[in-house]
């Protein structure tokens, strides 16, 4: 073992390890968005499970062109809980223990999960690596063998992005709306931050990241942006109609928020910590955006709360957005910030529609409950796109 | 080159079939919006023709009803050939049921009939 201590840095709303961002994210973003990706599967010039493996080389690249060796690789794939990746020899490697092939899911038939974690083997060897052998058909680890073929990987990162330094203050930049609210964010932000929100290594260590009722990954957010803008381009390439191709991205944002979000407000740090700090049930949405701003998302501003009508929240240094910046040109699209689309809705549904505060039972039954009901839905609507070249992305959540 | 439209299906059933079964094979439910943008895009992808499945009623030819079959085999673990076939309404079972129910004010541009109507209007292909 060495001395691997990652160089974790926050700036700006964003959480850099490496240089690069990571975002915290549940296994049900992960399983929805993986589906989604799949789904695409038979396009011509589109090869969506090679494009699950190959988006995460590039980055592992990166981190090795910064100095990290093998070993330090392996440790961060546990700390960021990804799992447990073990070398066997030199065309095979296991993970005993793996997010992706443990606590991933798909609708449809059960099926090789671990692409990401292919990915990353990719970079180790530098060898084109695909999954042999999965534990969600059954086998007790995951494997990857080496292909025989070439690894042809681009960086993808290659424009620069906008980041803003010169970032508001809580409640204090112009067209916000007066909030009175005891709601400490420095205090939540110190406290999110001490939690320890990474998965370990040795003996009978997992390197998952069990909280808060689902399993987290402290993942790579340009990951996560590659995989859904090819996927989202390559679907309009298609011929499919925008607000389709950019649904399913949305509702994997409000599937996540839902999990990870009420499984938050559900937990004893939010009770002993935040809960007691709100008065009112839109001091919860504050205590919530105070949790998210540790989360490696950008910074959340919340502009507006008309209760149960409006909820307006601005993002400085979405990732969705400065990542999209970081591979493409800006865009005239505003509705692209899909993960925070979907994620701003879904905390809207979590306080307006279900009543968070009433501690329901958060399981995908009472998700298909709650949402195959159309009483008291929401909508959502990003009128301001870091990708569209604004200073920021704005949803706005109304009746 | 127009296809003859020989199936309708109500989604909302369709739906609640599809949930139906897969609970009883183990299955987490699936809420009906998502499945229907899924089956949206499953669809224009392996049929090259673009169905609203968010719409209450669905219009397939028999072609497009295996396409169907297909996507709920592969991507929904479920089998539903029967299901789909039991609810489906051919159209002289169409006919029947419009002549069975029409209504005294012969308002026929609201309700069932209405949206049974607007199913027979043109829908985009995939470029």
């Amino acid at each position: 073992m060495t001395d691997y201590q990652p160089n974790i840095v926050h700036q700006g709303g964003q959480t850099l390890i490496g240089g690069l961002n990571r975002v915290f994210h549940c296994n049900h973003y992960n399983a929805h968005l993986q589906m989604v990706v799949r789904m695409t599967k038979g396009m011509p010039n589109h090869n969506p499970e090679r494009l699950l493996v190959d988006a995460a080389t590039p980055l592992i690249q990166h981190l090795q062109k910064h100095g990290y060796s093998q070993t330090d690789l392996i440790q961060e794939f546990a700390l960021c809980g990804f799992g447990i990746l073990q070398p066997h020899d030199a065309n095979t490697w296991y993970t005993p223990h793996s997010h992706y092939g443990e606590t991933t899911y798909s609708h449809g038939k059960p099926d090789k999960s671990c692409f990401f974690n292919s990915g990353y083997i990719q970079a180790l060897i530098n060898q084109q690596v695909e999954e042999a052998e999965c534990q969600m058909l059954g086998a007790e680890q995951d494997k990857y063998v080496t292909t025989g073929q070439p690894l042809q990987t681009d960086n993808y990162l290659t424009l620069d992005a906008p980041f803003q330094t010169d970032l508001p203050a809580r409640f204090e930049f112009e067209g916000c709306q007066h909030f009175n609210t005891r709601v400490d964010e420095a205090e939540i932000l110190t406290a999110v931050q001490s939690l320890p929100l990474y998965g370990k290594m040795g003996e009978g260590e997992t390197g998952l990241i069990d909280a808060f009722g689902v399993v987290l990954t402290n993942h790579f957010a340009d990951y996560y942006n590659r995989i859904s803008y090819e996927t989202y381009h390559a679907m309009r390439h298609a011929g499919l109609p925008e607000e389709d191709s950019k649904e399913m991205f949305i509702q994997s944002g409000h599937i996540c928020a839902f999990n990870t979000f009420g499984g938050i407000m559900s937990s004893p740090e939010w009770h002993a910590v935040i809960e007691p700090m709100c008065d009112s049930r839109e001091d919860w949405f504050h205590g919530m955006v105070a949790v998210i701003n540790a989360l490696g998302w950008g910074l959340f501003r919340i502009e507006k709360i008309d209760v149960e009508k409006e909820l307006i929240i601005r993002v400085y240094n979405s990732y969705e957005g400065v990542g999209f910046r970081r591979m493409y040109s800006a865009t005239d699209e505003k509705n692209i910030s899909f993960l925070g689309m979907g994620a701003v809705l879904g905390l809207a549904h979590l306080l307006w529609k279900v009543d968070i505060r009433e501690k329901p039972t958060l399981n995908q039954e009472f998700y298909v409950t709650q949402f195959n009901n159309p009483e008291n839905r929401y909508n959502v609507v990003q009128t301001h796109a870091i990708a569209a070249n604004d200073e920021y992305d704005r949803f706005v959540v109304f009746k | 080159m127009g296809e003859e439209i020989l199936h309708v299906i109500n989604t909302t059933d369709l739906f609640i079939k599809l949930n139906e079964k897969r609970k009883a094979e183990q299955h987490d439910e699936v809420e009906h919006h998502l499945i229907a943008s899924k089956l949206g895009i499953l669809f224009a992808l392996n049929s090259n023709s673009y169905v609203n499945f968010k719409s209450e009623f669905v219009e397939l030819n028999d072609a497009q009803l295996k396409t169907l079959d297909r996507i709920f085999g592969e991507h929904f673990n479920t089998e539903m050939s029967a299901e789909i076939h039991a609810m489906v309404m051919t159209p002289s079972q169409m006919e029947e049921e419009i002549a069975s129910h029409i209504p005294k004010s012969n308002d026929r541009h609201i309700g069932f009939f209405g949206k049974l109507r607007s199913l027979f209007s043109g829908k985009p292909k995939l470029a």
